[in-house]
């Protein structure tokens, strides 16, 4: 019998708390015990033929080519492994240990990021995440779950074609014995992109019984939101923290005032609607201490999410009350897969 | 002839305490190379003098940081230099520094560089410290701050009296405070922390195998 999903609110707010140590800082003892949770999680919610195994090994290869960059970028430090001669453009210096770790913990963080979204491609109910958005963003929610599954949906035929041509007596030795790969898969995506197009156009995707004039109105209003929005992500950055809040409000109204015109006239029906569930209350429970614990420690005392080994190797301040708010993001585990 | 032996010995004297005592001429003499002071001021009013000796006629001002022996954190621009992230163990992180100089807002501090002009005021470098030229006699200002630099009035000889110069052949440095020590863990912390994450792995991979066998058995 197939287990119903769980909602897809509890597995945002899990995802949301484990990814937030690995983005705030690089202390590697929280950055660390994220990996470990996001890595047990997602080996236990592993499905058959999922396709992100290519994802997760790209990310792999990235995460080693970043320590290696960071080792040879770095300069600063000081447990010296070797010195390059200055005349050498931009990797010229010495190269420490400090940044070798340094870009180690900074892999290990973008691995456990790459983890927590297979594990959400995984288990999100895709159908009830485009159910729980406003009408007025269901065309955006079609097209955002076709582009999720654009990768592994790639990653799935190019095993299927690469099977083929091996049952074939095809036997790949270079680049230039790709073609007989990259042809078919191209030509498949095209298919595949060309009979989704009519699926959907079909069903009367985009279509809309308003005006052209309010549709103008809107795209304008949402564009302006968007840019306004940009902009006080920047001050953010800058902590312009006033200018911030206010640009935010701005777009905010903006969004208020696009959203708020009438809708194209084009309901949606439920048959059912997504049960919140024992699972749900458990995961959802269980992420939302874990994040609470994590923004309150974010909050009084950030060094325990910062570290950084320069100019001198320091060991990293551990904070015993985050890594047990990270470990009550194992409860997913804990309740039926 | 007994009061010229005295007269003569008073002088050796005199002439032995002003060569022990007395500040370095300052480019007096090519064959003992390049001579230049540093002069930092930290966020609480802090100041370190340095004096560096160096064979080159003119070194650069990131430069003569390095050979100061000051504790240094520098960001590399490539093409524009370098930026100076922490001295003395105060500035920003490498992060930070990377992605806006220490510049976090419109009035944060930063480390800001300045010259000291020929009569005595400290002129704020123009062209930064990795373009800019330090020759014999030469003394390079930095401070943490936005706007004024609140370094001290002083002069090169000044400088190399306060740092010390002359009791080595290396750089001479002299602090008015100690270097405060950067927040780090305890071993105990870190010791329990290690096993906290280590029962962590065990958990989570005890949650796996029975995740698994459940998911078999279903």
């Amino acid at each position: 019998m197939r287990t119903a999903p769980i909602d897809p609110r509890a597995w945002f707010i899990w995802a949301i708390a484990l990814a937030l140590p690995p983005l705030v800082g690089r202390n590697p003892f929280p950055v660390v015990t994220c990996a470990v949770v996001a890595g047990a999680v997602a080996l236990g919610y592993r499905g058959s033929g999922s396709g992100w195994g290519t994802v997760v090994r790209l990310a792999g290869w990235l995460a080693a080519v970043g320590v290696v960059f960071n080792v040879l970028t770095v300069h600063a430090g000081d447990w010296v492994i070797t010195t390059l001669p200055d005349w050498l453009p931009l990797i010229g210096g010495p190269l420490t240990w400090n940044a070798a770790l340094f870009g180690l913990v900074s892999g290990i963080a973008l691995m456990t990021v790459v983890l927590i979204g297979v594990t959400l491609t995984r288990v999100l109910d895709w159908v009830a995440v485009m159910r729980m958005l406003p009408d007025r963003f269901a065309g955006l929610a079609a097209v955002g779950a076709i582009a999720w599954t654009l990768v592994p949906q790639t990653g799935r035929a190019l095993t299927e074609i690469r099977e083929a041509q091996v049952a074939r007596g095809y036997q790949p030795r270079g680049v230039r014995d790709a073609g007989p790969l990259v042809v078919p898969l191209l030509a498949g995506g095209l298919e595949r992109a060309t009979v989704l197009g009519e699926a959907l156009e079909a069903r009367a995707f985009g279509s809309s019984a308003t005006a052209d004039a309010t549709r103008r109105r809107e795209g304008f209003l949402l564009l302006l939101a968007v840019t306004v929005g940009v902009v006080a992500a920047y001050a953010v950055m800058l902590r312009a923290v006033v200018l911030a809040a206010v640009l935010l409000a701005i777009a905010s109204i903006l969004t208020w005032l696009a959203l708020r015109t009438p809708s194209d006239g084009i309901g949606r029906t439920r048959y059912r609607r997504i049960a919140w569930d024992r699972r749900a209350t458990v995961i959802a429970g269980a992420s939302a201490v874990a994040l609470v614990g994590e923004l309150v420690v974010l909050v009084t005392s950030p060094g325990a999410f910062a570290w950084e080994p320069y100019p001198s190797m320091v060991i990293p301040v551990a904070n015993l009350l985050v890594l047990g708010c990270i470990a009550l993001l194992l409860a997913p585990l804990a309740v039926q897969p | 002839m007994h009061r010229w032996r005295c007269w003569a010995v008073l002088l050796l004297c005199v002439w032995l305490v002003g060569a022990v005592f007395a500040p370095p001429m300052v480019g007096a003499d090519p064959d003992r190379g390049s001579h230049a002071g540093l002069v930092i001021r930290r966020a609480d009013g802090a100041l370190t003098y340095a004096w560096v000796a160096f064979p080159e006629p003119e070194i650069s001002g990131v430069e003569l940081l390095h050979r100061s022996g000051v504790p240094i954190l520098t960001a590399g621009f490539g093409g524009l230099g370098e930026a100076i992230c922490q001295l003395e163990g105060e500035g920003c992180s490498l992060t930070e520094c990377r992605k806006s100089v220490c510049q976090v807002g419109a009035n944060a501090p930063y480390w800001r560089y300045f010259q000291m002009s020929d009569d005595g005021e400290w002129v704020p470098g123009v062209l930064g410290a990795s373009i800019s030229k330090v020759r014999d006699g030469d003394v390079d200002g930095w401070s943490w701050t936005a706007d004024e630099s609140f370094l001290p009035t002083i002069t090169p000889g000044e400088v190399a009296v306060k740092a010390g110069a002359g009791a080595s052949d290396g750089p001479a440095v002299w602090r008015s405070e100690p270097l405060a020590q950067p927040q780090a863990g305890t071993l105990r912390e870190t010791g329990v922390a290690l096993g906290l994450v280590g029962a962590i792995v065990l958990v989570a991979g005890a949650g796996v195998w029975w995740a698994r066998q459940h998911r078999s058995a279903a």
